[in-house]
């Protein structure tokens, strides 16, 4: 477990807005530094504005950062990614059902990258989406739709999973539901999973570890690990240790 | 289910009840058939220009100068709304002459179209293309700039090529605004070839409406309204028919085919 896969070093993120004349800069993130280890599972977590979507949207190389650095020290092959990433819309091609949709990535990496379907269908499984490879994404729900997108995410088997807050748009319900989804999938492929959440219960129901951020400027407050026993279930929720970490990471983020 | 007979029943009633006032007006104010001719006599001389073959000859002409302008203009319509959507520095240098053509009604340049290329083919298809190019460029427009940021930063994080980000994503994303333009595009083009034929033709459905008008022949001429109408019809159903098949997946089909 000490392997470190994802490295972030002093990570600034400075936005600049107005004209010439006026250059207004806003500060999104702080001299942001942490690691991520080989099979771990870590949340960054914090309120809206304290720059956590940015830090993964820099990791994943989507945006630059300002000064500091991003090492991941898997590299994946040549043409895809070391991670998958999942938006917190689902992001489906709506003409393609849900099975074309998670073997996508094959399609654009092109014709080296063999399409692996053995894998997604093993995959749809684990996401309990058995039955519904032929349906296209507005026969699914808003849930069903997310779990298509962490297939797609995982199905050329990146060694990292990156999720910019997936279940923030759905239901409470739904979003449990969703959560002992990914409980199961990450305990039968123990991917390193850096997962961006503003749900402190979420957090500590899924993490070994959370980065928690705080605004204006962004940046990292502390970092709290959670000691809870895997594999975990809804029970856990019920424990006063679980009880504990919340209620730390609440007078944290206060 | 009962409910859709009775529309179906309804709307062909009013079909007869229309054509029996039609008649009944003709009949009891004794109006001169060169002004309004009785149906039945429209009817006849409809089915008899079928026969001979007269509004094949001429549809065929208009048909084929409507398909060939419309190619034209929707596809220069669509390359250029697809290159001002991807540069803003292009977009503002084309804006405003954009603007000034689309302000411009392009049925006003017909008779400087007619003094340049004089009558026939160049002058009408110069009017359709015009027609066709512009709803077809603002909704490929339209299309490109609402595709959500995500599904770009879905195909960055794929490393998709140039090609593909256009091929697999952008282009069917934007098909449903493109296809929009595009009926708007069928129904401007019909109307351009009709008006160009007025003004500038020597054959075609047009061409027809104003010989008839100027030999005061109303059977000839409400028949040839009527081919127009059924042209017309069968053009935008055949773009409505690539839609359905192109947007099976659009909500908009969904309202059709799953609502009752």
């Amino acid at each position: 477990m000490s392997e470190i896969i994802v490295d972030v070093k002093n990570v600034r993120k400075i936005f600049t807005s107005g004209t010439k004349k006026e250059r207004k800069e806003f500060s999104a993130l702080e001299a942001v530094s942490f690691t991520v280890s080989k099979g771990e599972f870590v949340s960054l977590l914090g309120p809206s504005g304290c720059g956590k979507s940015t830090l993964l949207k820099i990791i994943s190389g989507l945006l630059p950062a300002s000064s500091g650095v991003v090492s991941i020290s898997e590299t994946g092959t040549k043409k895809a990614p070391p991670f998958g990433f999942v938006f917190q819309d689902s992001v489906l091609l709506p003409w393609r059902t849900a099975f074309d949709n998670a073997l996508f990535p094959f399609e654009i990496m092109g014709s080296k990258e063999k399409a692996d379907e053995a894998r997604v269908k093993e995959l749809f499984g684990l996401a309990k989406l058995n039955g519904f490879e032929s349906s296209y994404p507005r026969q699914l729900s808003g849930g069903m739709k997310q779990r298509v997108s962490i297939v797609r995410a995982l199905s050329y088997n990146p060694p990292i999973l990156l999720m910019d807050e997936p279940f923030g748009a759905l239901d409470a319900i739904t979003r449990d539901n969703l959560n002992n989804v990914l409980l199961e999938i990450w305990e039968s492929t123990r991917k390193t999973v850096l997962f961006v959440t503003h749900s402190i219960s979420e957090a500590v129901y899924l993490s070994d570890r959370i980065i928690v951020m705080g605004t204006k400027p962004g940046r990292v407050i502390k970092e709290v690990p959670v000691n809870l026993p895997r594999p975990r279930n809804e029970d856990v929720k019920l424990t006063p240790e679980f009880y504990a970490s919340v209620k730390e990471l609440r007078e944290l983020l206060k | 289910m009962g409910k859709k007979i009775f529309i179906v029943i309804l709307s062909i009633v009013f079909l007869f009840v229309f054509i029996g006032f039609w008649k009944g007006y003709v009949t009891l104010n004794n109006v001169p058939a060169f002004i309004l001719p009785p149906p039945e006599a429209v009817a006849q001389s409809f089915v008899s220009l079928i026969r001979d073959g007269t509004f094949f000859a001429e549809g065929w002409v208009t048909l084929y100068t409507i398909i060939i302008g419309f190619g034209i203009g929707s596809g220069l319509g669509f390359f250029a709304g697809y290159f001002s959507a991807r540069s803003r520095v292009f977009e503002e240098i084309i804006s405003p002459y954009v603007m000034l053509i689309q302000a411009t009604p392009k049925v006003s340049l017909i008779p400087l179209f007619v003094i340049w290329f004089g009558l026939g083919m160049p002058s009408k298809l110069l009017l359709i293309v015009l027609s066709a190019f512009f709803p077809v460029m603002i909704n490929t427009i339209l299309g490109m700039r609402s595709i959500p940021e995500d599904y770009e930063n879905l195909m960055t994080i794929l490393h998709a090529s140039e090609r593909s980000r256009v091929l697999k994503m952008k282009i069917p994303m934007a098909t449903p605004q493109i296809m929009a333009g595009l009926k708007i595009a069928m129904v401007q083009s019909v109307i351009g070839a009709i008006v160009s034929e007025w003004m500038a033709g020597d054959q075609g459905l047009g061409y027809l409406l104003v010989y008839a008008s100027s030999l005061y022949d109303a059977n000839l001429l409400m028949s040839a309204i009527l081919a127009t109408t059924f042209l017309g019809l069968i053009l935008y159903w055949s773009i409505e028919l690539v839609e359905k098949r192109l947007l099976f997946w659009h909500e908009s089909r969904v309202a059709f085919t799953e609502g009752t």
